[in-house]
């Protein structure tokens, strides 16, 4: 069949060679922005106001040798772990709830259009009154910018199934939690990524942000505390360290994790958004 | 009911009833009957055509059958007599969108799903008979491409495949080559015929176009819209096409059998 072989090449060879092109251009980029970064800073030679790229990257190796960098990093992932899980599985409830009743339904519009527009760290002095100065206010900004976005994007994805794919699914026999389980959720799932991914980004700004705030009386600090105590004592290549840990983990769960989720599997599908 | 089971054996006697039948549904511009009223009955290894314009309730029709309408009122009984309340594998439906297929599932993959959920099949043994079943439809070279990669016929095909890989007592089609072009489209009926031929299964086949209707069915029921009702009946078997056409479209456009018709054109 001639249309055969026509529709189904695209799915095989061009797409590698594009990504690794892709993946190319970006190192080319990243190399040219370091280059610009280190020539400018040893012209300005002001090292509290732009460290350049080496006296950075030599603060981040000392910062991981003494241990205080990679602990700040591990507290700051695990907070941020923590509230990510909370808040998926609030949005969870939330979006079943929506699917399976009106009032749900309602429920679920009328708090996101109440509280998604409202910047997590707007709610920062309420957590601090109610939980207190540490882990647990920030747990609660983190599931107050998970939470909204997850479930607005998990109610869209289910929504949108088509009703085809709907009966196809009735028509197999499949009722209540194997129907949901085996057509609903895979068939909703690229929206359901979509909105884990505007989650973790949220999530992951929400609380550096709130960790420079909380961060002067906090005991045990995160990476947004190590920027703010070194910006106190003018170590301004440990703030760039810093910061640079705080990209260099964006970018691996945004061009890793979630990449390769997407590549296995809404890529795959052919359900990319 | 024992009485009735034998007589449900009987060759001849309906698989499926549909007794009095009326859809009703709101619009936005008060309740609108889909189909009014209607009565049909299909035999073992017989294909029904139901042919009609648009709006003639055909397709509500057959959803009514699939389990996925509740008549307003009448009622569809399988044989022996047992009511249709939700759809089952037995009356596995085949949809006129591509998007009936599974996009997270390979080829194989959605035709082995189904058989496993609707049969409870082992996944070997289910392998087997959906990879046969994809390469009696020729798509063996692709049994392991996502559906996004094929085109729309290839994709008919594949919910094709998976109809008659579940072995259903009734097979239900609603307008599945409507969306392809007419080429494919005239390739799709003959195998289609020669699958059911094969197999000699029972099927309803719903469609506007009037000559897909006598090339595939047996007995083609001819509706007409607002309400929907059957409007004339007709034999495929011993009538030329041509004239069995000209009858069949008469009926279709003027709600009535042709007053000087052919008594060869209908059964």
């Amino acid at each position: 069949m001639a249309d055969a072989s026509i529709a189904a090449s695209p799915s095989a060879v061009p797409w590698r060679s594009e990504s690794a092109a892709g993946l190319f251009r970006r190192v080319v980029i990243l190399a040219v922005l370091a280059a610009i970064w280190e020539g400018y800073a040893t012209w300005l030679a002001n090292p509290l106001l732009l460290p350049s790229l080496s006296a950075t990257l030599r603060a981040a190796f000392e910062g991981f040798a003494s241990g205080e960098l990679g602990d700040r990093t591990l507290t700051t992932l695990s907070v941020l772990a923590r509230g990510y899980v909370l808040g998926v599985a609030g949005a969870c409830v939330l979006t079943v709830l929506a699917v399976s009743n009106r009032w749900g339904l309602e429920l679920l519009n009328t708090l996101t259009a109440m509280f998604n527009p409202l910047p997590a760290v707007a709610l920062l002095p309420i957590a601090l009154l109610w939980f207190g100065l540490g882990t647990p206010s920030l747990i609660f900004v983190i599931v107050h910018s998970v939470l909204w976005p997850v479930s607005l994007s998990g109610l869209s994805g289910f929504r949108s199934v088509p009703p085809t794919l709907r009966m196809a699914g009735r028509n197999l026999g499949l009722t209540g939690l194997g129907f949901v389980i085996q057509i609903l959720v895979p068939a909703a799932f690229p929206a359901i990524l979509a909105g884990l991914k505007i989650g973790w980004a949220f999530a992951w700004r929400t609380l550096i942000a709130a960790e420079l705030v909380f961060g002067v009386s906090s005991r045990s600090g995160g990476l947004g505390w190590y920027i703010y105590v070194n910006r106190n004592q003018l170590e301004t290549a440990n703030v760039f360290a810093g910061l640079l840990v705080v990209i260099v983990i964006g970018l691996i769960v945004e061009g890793l994790l979630f990449r390769t989720i997407a590549s296995r599997t809404v890529e795959r599908w052919g359900q990319q958004h | 009911m024992l009485a009735s089971i034998h007589e449900a054996r009987l060759p001849g006697a309906p698989v499926l009833t549909v007794d009095g039948v009326t859809l009703r549904y709101d619009s936005a511009r008060g309740p609108v009957v889909a189909v009014d009223n209607v009565s049909l009955s299909v035999t073992r290894g017989e294909r029904l055509a139901l042919v009609g314009p648009s709006g003639c309730g055909k397709s509500s029709l057959l959803r009514a059958v699939g389990g996925f309408l509740k008549p307003s009122a009448g009622r569809i009984a399988l044989e022996g007599g047992v009511a249709i309340t939700a759809p089952s594998p037995d009356r596995m439906m085949v949809f006129q969108e591509f998007d009936q297929l599974l996009p997270w599932r390979t080829v194989a993959g959605n035709v082995r799903f189904a058989l496993r959920v609707a049969r409870g099949l082992p996944r070997r043994a289910a392998d087997e008979k959906a990879r046969d079943w994809i390469a009696r439809v020729g798509l063996a070279a692709f049994a392991d491409a996502f559906p996004h990669t094929l085109s729309g016929g290839m994709k008919q095909r594949v919910a094709i495949a998976r109809a008659f890989a579940i072995q259903p007592t009734i097979l239900l089609m609603d307008e599945p080559f409507a969306a392809l072009d007419a080429m494919t489209r005239r390739q799709m009926q003959d195998e289609l015929l020669a699958l059911c031929e094969a197999t000699r299964a029972t099927v309803i086949f719903v469609t506007h176009d009037i000559d897909e209707a006598i090339r595939i069915s047996t007995r083609v029921l001819a509706m007409t819209p607002h309400p929907g009702r059957i409007a004339g009946e007709f034999a495929t078997g011993d009538a030329a096409p041509s004239a069995l056409e000209q009858e069949i479209r008469h009926v279709v456009q003027h709600g009535r059998v042709r007053e000087n018709a052919n008594e060869a054109a209908y059964g």
